[in-house]
């Protein structure tokens, strides 16, 4: 059993006038010590998967089918006083811009123990004493003297590694991290990445990571969700996606990325754009952009057929691997 | 001959003074975004420029079309030295020197109809053709960037960022320009909707002879896109050189440290350098060589005195012979 398994999960915005479906079946599991990636193109519905996990979807978004289960017992359907215990102490979470995460008007050092003290049983001095550790823990040069600095005194990637200590404050099981290197330079990436790794292994979490980011999921996560559309079109081991992409969104995607050492003069196009939810195409969503549609691709949304470790949403997956 | 040859080209930008300092009468401080670059971009080429953010690209992009003035330095275009500013410019060179900005969501009026936001270069122009003509030709840059001229009648929300770069694109084509400063064009897209934006640009290239300032912080995209490479840190341009070579053997120890960050698609995962410490602020930046503090090579000489450019590298122990290549 996994550490975080999310079943058929479905998610609507419901209006007095309509109701709009935004994700639809999602299904993933994570297991301690694993990084699933989770990657799509803006309004894939990446983050709302987050935001339901660590329930915090904002109305009029609802859960209204599947179940989230942390550890054996669903957290969907659980009250905002019992997510609340749940939030920061079981799953922590990680944002993109770092900026935003932190109080600007309050120390890094009484964040830290605020978080700590409101999930575990400790003293002040006790949780100063755990601050600090959390804050060499994630790489912060002279922890003991910086926990008494402001966010603004910290440099982009200092800052990002102080709102991963925070994310641990609570020594949670699963971290959700939220496109956490978007904002950074790519050389401070690479540093939050290694981090975020190491951090998985040593603390054996389960970490889901956000992002619309190929080259970062390739690096760092174990296996990826492709999401397209407020479905997951493909699942499985990085490598097993990245070296064979047999659905014709991934296979797209990765042709249209340029990459260092790739001499073609022309980039692969994938036309048009994303539907919107509550504009979705009949059966497919991907169908009206896919190369190798076919007639029988507009009957149903396809349902996930597992190929090996690889489970893929698409009724013609071998026209792609063809291709 | 370089179509665009930019010499010592400097921007610092005032801060504003303490009142003791003012008493005192002590200089004015200032941040040097771009502190003496030498860079010439030769015709129907494209040059890339690399660097993490708070590097200078931007500045000497709005440098190079005049939207600021350099507090050093010269630019001459296509052979002859050009005024500082925008304003001071003959509309003659404007209307060749064309800009493409980086967010299509705030680089267009959302108040004005995309047929007029394309034609608008134009009709500043003297000898600005009548509406009608520029109707005409607003409609034709539509075709050629991919979109339908019966567009030229919505406003700019009606479209999606890929499309609102389009037509971002159409209006600096407007005045058929033949050098164009495009600052990281596809870094507000989705990867789908960059390789159609990067394809056109390509095939707008090709057809027209245009020649390209490319800035962006995406190594692969300037890859893709560039002839020559140049690599900037904290304002000071540190490499460049044919993208081969840079690629193949990049020399500058903060240009190997780039590309060793470069991720891998192919879900191999490989032990990656990542370089210690991050881009010191351009308030106090380094003394000496900026890298300094991060290099793994840095020696005495590199704290105190800053490497000029030669032979396209700005280092010490290249040219000195102690660093490897």
């Amino acid at each position: 059993m996994a550490l975080l398994e999310i079943r058929d999960l479905a998610v609507d915005f419901v209006t007095r006038r309509r109701r709009v479906r935004a994700l639809d079946g999602i299904s993933l599991d994570i297991d301690a010590g694993e990084i699933v990636g989770m990657v799509g193109e803006s309004g894939a519905g990446k983050s709302l998967t987050g935001a339901a996990v660590i329930g915090l979807l904002v109305p009029p978004g609802r859960i209204s089918g599947g179940e989230i289960r942390l550890d054996g017992q669903a957290i969907t359907g659980l009250g905002e006083a019992a997510m609340r215990r749940i939030r920061g102490r079981r799953i922590g979470t990680i944002f993109q811009d770092p900026l935003t995460a932190l109080n600007p008007l309050l120390t890094v050092g009484e964040q830290l123990v605020e978080t700590i003290t409101t999930h575990l049983p400790m003293s002040r001095a006790a949780a100063r004493k755990r601050a600090i550790a959390l804050l060499e823990e994630t790489g912060i040069p002279s922890a003991g003297r910086r926990i008494d600095h402001y966010p603004h005194q910290f440099s982009g990637g200092m800052r990002q590694r102080v709102v991963i200590a925070l994310a641990l404050a609570g020594d949670p099981q699963v971290i959700i991290a939220d496109e956490p290197t978007t904002a950074l330079d790519v050389s401070v990436q690479a540093q939050i990445l290694d981090l975020l790794r190491r951090l998985c292994r040593d603390h054996d979490a389960a970490v889901l990571l956000i992002t619309h980011d190929l080259g970062v999921v390739a690096e760092t996560a174990d296996r990826v969700a492709v999401m397209y559309a407020g479905r997951i079109v493909e699942t499985g081991p990085t490598a097993a996606i990245m070296g064979r992409p047999r659905h014709p969104y991934t296979a797209g995607l990765m042709r249209a990325i340029p990459t260092v050492g790739d001499l073609r003069p022309r980039l692969a196009q994938i036309g048009g754009a994303m539907p919107r939810p509550g504009a979705l195409p009949h059966g497919c969503a991907f169908g009206p952009r896919c190369p190798a549609a076919r007639p029988d691709c507009t009957a149903a949304a396809p349902v996930p057929i597992r190929h090996g470790d690889v489970l893929v949403a698409c009724r013609h997956p071998d026209l792609t691997e063809a291709a | 001959m370089m179509l665009l040859d930019a010499r010592d080209l400097a921007c610092t930008f005032p801060l504003p003074r303490s009142l003791p300092d003012r008493l005192a009468r002590r200089p004015r401080p200032g941040i040097a975004a771009v502190a003496g670059v030498t860079l010439g971009v030769a015709r129907g080429e494209t040059l890339g420029l690399v660097g993490e953010s708070g590097c200078g690209k931007s500045t000497l992009a709005r440098l190079i079309v005049g939207l600021h003035r350099p507090s050093a330095g010269s630019l001459a275009f296509d052979g002859t030295v050009v005024a500082p500013t925008v304003r001071d410019r003959p509309p003659a060179l404007r209307r060749r020197l064309q800009m493409i900005f980086q967010d299509p969501y705030a680089s267009l009026n959302p108040r004005w109809r995309v047929g007029d936001i394309i034609a608008e270069p134009l009709a500043e122009q003297p000898d600005a053709p009548p509406p009608a003509a520029r109707r005409e030709h607003a409609a034709e840059l539509l075709a050629r960037v991919g979109l339908s001229a019966a567009d030229a009648r919505r406003h700019p929300h009606e479209f999606s960022g890929g499309q609102r770069q389009r037509i971002a694109i159409a209006r600096a084509l407007s005045t058929g320009p033949d050098f164009l400063v495009c600052d990281e064009p596809t870094s507000a897209l989705d990867v789908s909707v960059q390789a159609q934006v990067l394809n056109l640009m390509r095939d707008l290239q090709e057809a027209e002879g245009l020649t390209f300032l490319l800035i962006s912080h995406n190594l692969a995209v300037i890859h893709h896109m560039a002839n020559r490479i140049g690599v900037m840190y904290l304002g000071r341009l540190v490499e460049i050189g044919e993208k081969t070579d840079v690629f193949a053997r990049p020399r500058h120890p903060y240009t190997r440290a780039l590309l060793a960050t470069l991720p891998r698609l192919d879900g191999v995962r490989r032990p990656r350098e990542a370089v210690a410490g991050e881009v010191p602020s351009a308030l106090s930046p380094p003394s000496g060589c900026h890298f300094h503090p991060r290099c793994p090579f840095a020696r005495a000489r590199c704290r105190v005195e800053a490497p000029a450019l030669a032979d396209g590298v700005a280092c010490h122990g290249i040219a000195e012979g102690w660093i490897p290549s």
